[in-house]
């Protein structure tokens, strides 16, 4: 009995003792409460799993943030945020002594948030009672509709809110404003440019009691079902006009050119001239915006917009013909991106531009932006991964690929700013490739729990003009956001690092006989290496060196493994070997889990015989 | 034992008494299974409805001449100008009352030169050139008309298309099931309906090296020898060498088996006499047709022997190869079809008949709809039945309106109610339920195929959102037809754009397009002309053109699809590699839509008060809907050839929906308060027969979801749907239930395709096992808070809770007879609970509470 409980604890020891567990990466899932306000402290606590050791917290909006307590379900922090901060969804990392969890999203909203109150059961006679301005955050139960209890006054106009999908809850929300008796006064669902949520907005003409109802329009339910609910007079729309750049500052000097209404016939086109770019609105259904400039032959010209990216909801189609109406091309619209369009002029002469939304939609949201520039040789750098936690002392690596434009040449990735807890390789993408496994190595001091937030660029030289891009991660971020439709631009190129802990040495090296023996006439010798491994998990192939060997003398591996196991090396000479006693080295390397360790079997006695 | 129950079949009476063996109930299988036997037999009445009037084959009567006022003979003249014309002779006897009568084989024909023509039963041949007259004779009256003969000596081209083909056509060799079929028969294959002319040109004269065709000897061609069985032929004998088509294809392989030229004549249309809508009043059970083919050189021929005919329904009439056609003696409108190649006409005949004893009641008539179906009802001799009761109409009303039965509350109310006007103030209330919308969806969302796998599991309650506010609101038919049309952007924000996610190709888009809002089924035009309708293969290609552009891409949204049109994009014709116009039966080619969303342009045609078949078909949908049957039948299926029971009504009710804005309200308030509707569905002597014409209430099983609404509502035990809230109807599901038994056994359509015949109306055995001994009946009956339960739980009495539970079942107290039948079952039981359950088991089994009547 006793012989069987001590093997069973070794047998726990060796698969479940700390040395052997694997890091296990944090995960969040939502934020209580879902917003912070600006200009404000606000105490939020972070909800999800693995979270003990929280560390910091990093918000794309720049707040000053202070952690308070924190276990493996939940983290709390006290953050301040500028009174300056941009409103609306911006992002969260977490960072523990495990990693970096996902990014969260969060809202910036200066609504006062209220407790929501637990005896609500969905009916009237239970609706918590709330006053504007005011959000709440709560979660829709399956087979029932929320109700919330609002007293509104006569002249009074009030916007109601759901935020949802857009803090990466399931619910697809349907929102209702409903009178005293359950008559619908308005209805809200997938409005424009909010993806799933929902908005709406109703004038009272008389004091009312009314309820706003909220359920997910498949009665689903449940707490991954959450959703925030904001009540006030604000504003609806949601894309300013003309709408902001999306480009990093200080990389665009472009002249900014707006539409001048009424510009719906060619005749009435506003004029431009290229570079530059072109800002404007569908402002009604069916809307179609004219511009017009005078090419030169031969000139080449990049239509790229910025419209999804800066959170409008319109499609561009554009149109680019001759003055008489002759096509001379048009945007492809299978992307699912904001669309480019590439275009060589054959001669010179008027142009004209037709921008449109795909759909012929229009409205207070259907803002765009069209830049129009010289085609000029170029790259851009996309990544795969816009977080990593490596282990202590230990590196991660990063796919970058390049979509290139008319640039074949190198490109090296570098680090934007200094920063020397870094050390990168394999960061060029060689002449006519489209991607490089960039490999980067966080230096010893970097203790877990340690936060980084970088930003990699790309540059080259193209005809001794210096070319630059930074490697884009909205593509990361959307992917991470499936439910978000336009990711703040503010998180493209931004990647996070936590260091987890240090990852424990995962083989030893040792040699199956006491000393290597080798004939002095020459020939072939062989010997065994034997690789052990701590973690069962190891099972790539070890890498030999073999050092300080005798003249005339060469080592290979003739049987190989994968991770633990015999390695078997033949030592051979084509001479004769002086005979005598020596020593050698072998280096053994070895990856697993992404880090790569070294082991050295420094004298290893060569017994040369004749 | 089936006189204990009263579930044998008996399509007329579905009113029972209790039944007495509801000691059954959950008792031995076999006898369940027997008595699922008995109930399928019940269940097959409404079939056996439907085969009533099988056909009978039709017998020539003699002919009751009678005193004819005068003779009409048609043509007024006649021109044989080749030795291939030939002509035929209608004559119309004109009667003191106004009647007429066809009397063409009746008749005596005699030319005044008989060298110049020959004359047989009316059908006249070229001899030699010259001049004659016709004398026609019947009835002591008598009419001449003028016969010229000319260009005798050469005979004519044969043409390849309008003699050869059409002759091949008139044989039944291009049919679907003989040399028509896709892959021909015996390798030898031809166009379906002669159809492409271009691929029976190769299969008749240049495949197998010119076997099929000898131009030196053309007797000896094997195309000949076959269908004459001359040679063996798996089609049998085809031919004779005394019909027509002999003649012309002898003649065309004999000329060299020339094909026409470009610019050679073509035909442009073909006229039918007498023209449609003439009355045959039995014995005058014979109608002889002529048909002739218009060409673009403003010439006629009569090819009355070439074109083929088909009857809509041979239990009313067949028609011979001649064009004569024969009624049965049955009663009935008929329709004739008559091809001649791509061209389709029809000639719809009245078949009426004396039915002894019968005198015209002239029962009260509420509005049109009353005139005009006893108009049709007077003119065949059927009689309506008389007014349902105040319990038959308004459980008949609920379940047409909302899908649901009135509560004992509701029906005590109404019955109780003294006022005349209760039953259209009922319709008015009905019409303003909420349930109304919802129920009106479900039926909507069949036709537009609302499912999870089509349209997303959330996108399927955006989209039934909208059916239910656009039914709430009564929007228009015609814009709600133009905003489902015309939808587009993403298929969540913009629900009606999923009409276009339902429908992923062009060629299904038109196809539904056309079956939900045009009733044709355009199907078969797709790899070729229709062989029974107009629609060719170019209308269905134009018709594609309306909705080429239609395009659909994903968005980064998960489950979201963008609608879209593209700004250009045509579609070609497969067969002729054409580029088509947008096209509209009617319309022709849409002007205007070359620019814009064709859509628009489209739905706008379509939407117009005027257009012949958009309000048509809707009306005629909720006519189906709440009288059972389609004026025409089915529902989806209007052709030429499919004519509608009463035409005059159905033009009425589109005339009145599109007059009223195409307000479906009003169209439902109009059928729903006419004594037509209100009508018993019992069948009385003089109406027995009349399957069509709508003299009484159509009995039908109640619809899966009704069924299983009226279930809960008898047994007081709603049913949960997935997370739809507590309270949920079946009839008001967004999309079908999956997993659900009780629904799938009783025909909840998957809503795979738009077709109206999704939703099966055939019995099946299993819907008896469920109501016999189903789990979902079994389940509710022992609920221990039922609505029995509950009332024993409040002390009621036998008496109390029988009656509620015929009130609710039924929507009428049971009969003092019935009462008593059930207290005894009960006073005599050992377990009183158990008898009154057994009792409402009974009553969910009863022909009175599974159908509508």
């Amino acid at each position: 009995m006793n012989r069987l409980f001590t093997t069973a604890c070794w047998s726990a020891f060796i698969w479940f003792g700390p040395e052997a567990r694997p890091q296990v990466i944090p995960v969040v899932t939502h934020a209580t409460p879902s917003a912070v306000a600006r200009g404000k402290i606000t105490v939020i606590t972070l909800h999800g799993s693995n979270l003990g050791g929280a560390t910091s917290l990093w918000t794309s909006v720049g707040a000053k943030v202070e952690s308070q307590t924190n276990d493996t379900r939940q983290a709390t922090f006290r953050l301040t945020l500028p009174a300056d901060a941009p409103t609306g969804l911006a992002g969260a990392w977490l960072a523990t002594t495990n990693g970096v969890a996902n990014l969260l999203p969060i809202l910036v909203d200066d609504l006062p948030t209220v407790a929501a109150d637990p005896k609500s059961s969905g009916t009237r006679e239970t609706a918590q009672e709330l006053t504007a301005p005011v959000a709440v955050d709560w979660a829709c139960k399956a087979s029932r509709a929320e109700l919330f209890k609002v007293l509104a006054k006569a002249g009074q106009s009030l916007s109601v809110e759901v935020v949802a999908a857009r803090l990466g809850s399931k619910l697809d929300p349907q929102l209702r404003l409903l009178d005293a008796t359950g008559r619908e006064l308005a209805l809200a669902d997938d409005s424009t440019g909010l993806g799933a949520d929902a908005h709406l907005q109703h004038r009272f003409t008389t004091d009312a009691t009314c309820f706003v109802e909220v359920r997910d329009v498949s009665w689903q339910g449940g707490a991954d079902y959450r959703f925030r609910l904001r009540i006030g007079n604000f504003p609806l729309v949601t894309t300013p006009s003309p709408l902001a750049s999306t480009q990093p500052v200080g990389t665009s000097a472009a002249t900014e050119v707006t539409e001048a209404e009424s510009n719906d016939l060619p005749a009435q086109a506003t004029p431009f001239r290229p570079p530059c770019v072109l800002n404007g609105r569908f402002a009604t259904p069916r809307d179609r915006d004219w511009f017009s400039f005078t090419a030169q032959k031969g000139q080449r010209l990049l239509f790229t917009s910025e419209t999804r990216r800066a959170g409008s909801p319109a499609e561009l189609f554009i149109r680019v013909e001759s003055a008489t109406g002759a096509l001379l091309a048009e945007s492809d619209v299978s992307s699912t991106n904001d669309v480019a369009l590439d275009v060589t002029f054959r001669q010179d002469g008027p142009v004209r531009l037709a921008v449109e939304d795909l759909v012929r939609r229009g409205g207070p949201e259907f803002a765009y932006r069209l830049r129009v520039e010289p085609f000029t040789p170029g790259f851009t750098l996309l990544a795969e991964t816009n977080r990593f936690s490596p282990p202590q002392g230990g590196g991660f690596t990063m796919k970058v690929t390049a979509q290139r434009r008319g640039y074949t040449g190198p490109i090296t990735l570098a680090l934007s700013g200094a920063n020397e807890r870094l050390l990168l390789s394999s960061n060029v993408i060689a002449q006519g490739k489209s991607e490089t496994t960039l490999r980067a190595e966080v230096s010893e001091d970097q203790p877990p729990g340690t936060l980084m937030l970088l930003r990699i660029f790309g540059q080259a030289t193209h005809e001794e003009r210096a070319l630059a891009a930074t490697v884009g991660t909205l593509g990361v971020v959307a992917r991470g956001w499936p439910t978000v439709p336009f990711p703040p631009v503010a998180l493209d190129g931004v990647v996070a690092l936590g260091v987890g802990p240090r990852l424990p040495d995962f083989f030893q090296l040792a040699l199956a006989t006491n000393v290597v023996q080798f004939p002095a006439a020459g020939g072939k010798a062989a010997f065994t290496v034997r690789v052990t491994g701590t973690d069962k998990a190891f099972n790539t192939k070890v890498e030999f060196v073999f050092e300080r060997l005798p003249g005339g003398l060469t080592a290979k591996l003739t049987k190989e493994s994968k991770g633990a196991g015999d390695y078997v090396v033949e030592l051979t000479s084509t001479t004769a070997v002086l005979p005598g006693a020596s020593e050698f080295q072998i280096t053994a390397t070895g990856t697993f889990r992404d880090q790569t360790r070294r082991v050295t079997l420094a004298k290893v006695p060569l017994l040369i015989t004749k | 034992m089936s006189h204990l129950m009263n579930l044998q079949p008996n399509s007329h009476r579905p009113r029972g008494r209790l039944p007495l063996a509801v000691m059954f109930h959950h008792r031995a299988p076999s006898l369940c299974l027997l008595l699922a036997w008995l109930a399928l037999g019940a269940l097959c009445a409404v079939a056996a409805e439907k085969a009533e009037g099988e056909a009978k084959p039709a017998l020539l009567q003699a002919i009751n001449v009678g005193r004819p006022v005068r003779l009409e003979v048609h043509p007024l003249a006649i021109t044989l100008d080749s030795p291939q014309r030939r002509a035929q002779v209608v004559v119309t006897g004109v009667y003191a009352d106004g009647s007429v009568q066809d009397l063409t084989r009746a008749a005596t024909f005699k030319l005044s030169d008989a060298r110049v023509a020959s004359v047989v039963g009316g059908w006249l041949a070229p001899l030699r050139e010259g001049g004659t007259e016709l004398l026609v004779k019947v009835g002591g009256r008598e009419a001449k008309i003028p016969v010229g003969v000319s260009n005798q000596g050469a005979a004519e081209t044969v043409s390849f298309k309008y003699g050869a083909l059409a002759a091949l056509s008139k044989q039944g060799c291009t049919s679907g099931g003989c040399h028509g079929a896709p892959s021909g028969k015996g390798g030898f294959a031809l166009s379906l309906a002669a159809f492409d002319p271009e691929v029976d040109k190769v299969a008749l004269v240049r495949e197998h090296f010119n076997r099929r065709v000898d131009v030196l000897e053309p007797a000896a061609s094997l195309l000949l020898r076959k269908p004459l069985m001359e040679v063996a032929h798996r089609g049998g004998l085809r031919l004779r060498t005394n019909d027509t088509a002999y003649a012309l294809l002898a003649g065309w392989i004999g000329q060299g088996c020339r094909f026409d030229r470009e610019d050679a004549p073509h035909c442009t249309g073909i006229a039918v006499h007498p023209p449609t809508g003439r009355v045959l009043k039995w014995p005058a059970h014979t109608q002889q047709l002529q048909v002739l083919a218009k060409f673009s050189d403003g010439t006629t021929r009569d090819i009355t022997r070439l074109a083929v005919y088909v009857s809509s329904d041979e239990a009313l009439a067949s028609i011979t190869p001649e064009g004569l056609t024969i009624g049965t003696g049955a009663r009935g409108q008929v329709a004739v079809s008559v091809r001649y190649l791509e061209h389709v006409e029809a000639c719809y005949l009245t078949l009426v008949k004396d039915v002894p004893g019968f005198r015209w009641a002239a029962p009260a008539e509420r509005n049109y709809v009353d005139r005009l179906v006893n108009a049709k009802l007077r003119q065949l001799q059927f009689l309506p039945a008389v007014t349902c009761t105040d319990d038959e109409f308004i459980r008949r009303a609920h379940l047409d309106v909302i899908g649901i039965l009135p509560s004992p509350e509701e029906t005590r109310k109404f019955l109780a109610d003294p006022a005349p006007d209760k039953r259209a103030k009922l319709v008015d209330v009905l019409l303003e339920r909420p349930e109304y919308a919802r129920f009106w969806a479900l039926k909507w969302g069949d036709l537009l195929r609302l499912n999870a796998q089509q349209v997303t599991a959330g996108g399927v309650h955006k989209y039934h959102r909208w059916l239910v506010r656009a039914f709430a609101e009564n929007q228009p038919y015609d814009a709600f037809v133009r905003e489902l049309l015309t939808a587009q952007g993403s298929t969540f924000e913009q629900p009606a754009a999923n009409f276009y996610r339902t429908t992923q190709t062009t060629t299904d888009t038109l196809e539904t397009t056309a079956q939900i809002f045009l009733g044709a089924r355009l199907q078969c035009a797709k790899c070729h002309n229709h062989p029974y309708e107009r629609w060719t293969q170019d209308n269905y290609y134009g018709m594609g053109a309306i909705f080429e552009r239609v395009k659909r891409k994903t968005t980064p949204r998960a489950g979201e699809q963008l609608i879209y049109t593209a700004r250009h994009g045509e579609i070609t014709q497969p067969r002729t590699g054409k580029e088509m116009k947008p096209w509209a039966p009617g319309a022709g080619e849409l002007p205007g839509a070359e620019d814009t969303d064709r859509r628009a342009v489209f739905a706008q045609w379509l939407t117009r008060p005027e257009n012949p078949f958009f309000a048509r078909v809707e009306a005629n949908r909720i006519w189906a809907h709440l009288m059972g049957q389609g004026i025409v039948e089915p529902v989806d299926d209007f052709r030429d050839s499919n004519p509608p029971a009463n035409v005059e009504l159905l033009d009425a009710l589109a005339k009145d929906f599109a007059a009223h804005q195409f307000d479906r309200k009003h169209l439902l308030r109009t059928i729903l308060n006419s004594a037509t509707y209100q009508a018993s569905s019992r069948a009385g002597h003089f109406n027995e027969d009349d399957t069509r014409n709508f003299s009484r209430a159509r009995q039908r099983l109640l619809t899966a979801e009704q069924l299983l609404d009226a279930v809960c509502h008898v047994t007081g035990m709603p049913e949960r749907f997935g997370n739809l809230p507590a309270g949920t109807l079946a009839t008001q599901l967004p999309a079908p239930e999956p997993g659900n038994a009780f629904l799938g056994v009783f025909g909840q359509p998957q809503r795979i395709s738009a077709c109206a015949c999704e939703r099966p109306s055939a019995p099946q055995l299993a819907q008896a096992l469920q109501l016999f001994n189903g789990p979902l009946i079994h389940g509710k009956l022992q609920a221990k808070d039922n609505r029995l339960r509950r009332a024993l739980a409040q002390g009621q009495p036998d008496a109390d809770i029988i009656t509620e539970l015929y009130l609710a079942a039924l929507c009428r107290p049971p009969k003092a007879a019935e009462l008593a039948t059930a207290l005894k079952h009960v006073a005599a039981a050992a377990d009183r609970e158990r008898a009154l359950e057994d009792l409402a088991w009974a009553l969910l089994n009863l022909n009175e509470f599974l159908f509508q009547h």
